[in-house]
């Protein structure tokens, strides 16, 4: 869920983590050059 | 002397991994032996078994160690396990292999022969005894009959996809590994063995670690539960899945800088140690959290946090089955074999807006309109449910 958020652009909740971390992650995704679908899948896949 | 758990298994830490001229000779040998493709899988696990990750496993298991660890957690000679850790092979290469063969196992990515393998007995898989696995190992307490698992675990439990997708047969027998591929210099610094978190645990006087578990970025409560760890252990091992990763997964280099930030800005960065393992997710769930600390305690973790749904795969289990099954797996009476490692057990945490930081149910008094749920399964039904114990806010 977080990846599909991150990857389209979308808000995080707030509080999801903090903001120095959220940067990194933004960083990431607006950096990215082959951007992959992220398909929301009813397998949640650990911590 | 160290004041750490000792690794699983009685044995010390048991690595196959060769160095040296041994390690030389090994390949020269290999270049003469069959080669058989392995999966990412095997790939991690032949890795863990080289570095001593999966003591006392020397090898991959026979038929009565894959029943064992089956049907009541134990490889033949009475050791705990939680997963099997077998070898699968098509029936064509199957037979053209003889018990007694040594043959070598290729990453077919870069075809670098990661190890070699004394094959000691070679057995058919049915269908039937793949689905028994998967009914052992892959099917919640509350799941009403094995019918209603196999209803949707076909189509939607990634372990039982893997496992039905395995070849005809397994081969068993002691592995002598080779290399540990990309991982020593693509991860440098995060990516250990575990010889070597111990040392670091035994520098800093370490004696009771608690390791956490990650494979996505560290969020608010991923930080709650390792500050919790380090108010009542010496010190607290975030360690990263850094094996194969899906398309669209966030890069292990990417979660490794969301967790330097974090220990840079809100911890006491002494209490804190940042690890990787090289293994792929097996979507076991509560099983799967017992590996976790069974592999942790190899690394030096006497304690594995374990928080709501640790290793969930989407609603196949309940959310602290893999909290309470650590009190009902079987604790072998020789010495060593039984698992060591405990969990940390914590309730779900999320932030609340009247308590004003992060809280769990066993500590703040407030309603669900207070609470925001910051993981990703809560976030996910939010989303689509719009459920007001979960409220998204914008940014």
């Amino acid at each position: 869920m977080l990846r599909k958020l991150l990857s389209e652009g979308g808000d995080l909740p707030d509080h999801f983590g903090r903001d120095e971390v959220v940067v990194v992650l933004r960083d990431y995704y607006e950096n990215l050059t082959d951007k992959v679908e992220i398909k929301t899948h009813k397998a949640a896949t650990g911590s | 002397m160290s004041n750490l758990i000792p690794p699983h298994g009685g044995k010390g830490l048991t690595c196959c991994l060769l160095e040296g001229a041994e390690l030389e000779a090994e390949k020269k040998k290999a270049a003469g032996l069959k080669q058989i493709p392995i999966t990412p899988r095997a790939k991690g696990d032949l890795i863990m078994m080289g570095i001593g990750g999966f003591s006392p496993l020397t090898g991959f298991m026979t038929k009565a160690d894959w029943k064992g660890v089956c049907d009541n957690y134990l490889i033949a000679d009475g050791t705990f396990w939680p997963i099997p850790v077998t070898f699968d092979v098509s029936r064509a290469d199957a037979d053209a292999i003889k018990e007694g063969d040594e043959i070598a196992l290729v990453d077919p990515q870069t075809n670098v022969v990661m190890a070699t393998m004394k094959v000691t007995e070679k057995y058919e898989m049915s269908e039937d005894e793949k689905k028994y696995e998967c009914e052992k190992v892959f099917m919640g307490e509350g799941t009403p009959s094995a019918d209603e698992f196999w209803k949707i675990a076909k189509d939607d439990h990634p372990g039982v996809q893997m496992v039905m997708n395995q070849k005809e047969f397994n081969l068993a027998g002691p592995v002598k590994v080779l290399s540990e591929a990309e991982y020593p210099e693509k991860y440098k610094g995060i990516y250990q063995r575990p010889e070597e978190s111990r040392k670091i645990f035994d520098d800093r006087g370490w004696k009771e670690v608690a390791a956490l578990q990650l494979r996505n970025p560290m969020h608010r409560s991923h930080e709650y539960l390792a500050k919790i760890a380090v108010e009542v252990c010496d010190g607290v091992f975030i360690h990263s899945l850094v094996g194969n990763l899906k398309p669209g997964d966030i890069p292990a280099d990417v979660r490794v800088k969301c967790i330097d930030v974090l220990v840079k800005n809100y911890f006491v960065e002494d209490k804190v140690v940042q690890g990787g393992y090289p293994l792929d997710m097996r979507y076991a769930g509560p099983r799967e959290g017992l590996l976790h600390a069974t592999f942790r305690q190899n690394y030096g973790c006497s304690r594995m946090i374990i928080g709501r749904d640790h290793a969930g795969v989407g609603d196949f289990y309940g959310m602290f089955e893999a909290q309470t099954i650590f009190d009902k797996i079987p604790a072998p009476e020789e010495p060593g074999k039984a698992l060591l490692c405990t969990p940390l057990k914590i309730d779900w945490t999320f932030y609340c807006h009247k308590c004003d930081g992060m809280a769990s149910l066993r500590t703040c008094p407030h309603g669900k309109e207070d609470r925001v749920l910051l993981d990703r399964k809560s976030t996910r039904l939010s989303l689509r449910h719009h459920a007001p114990e979960a409220p998204l806010r914008g940014r």
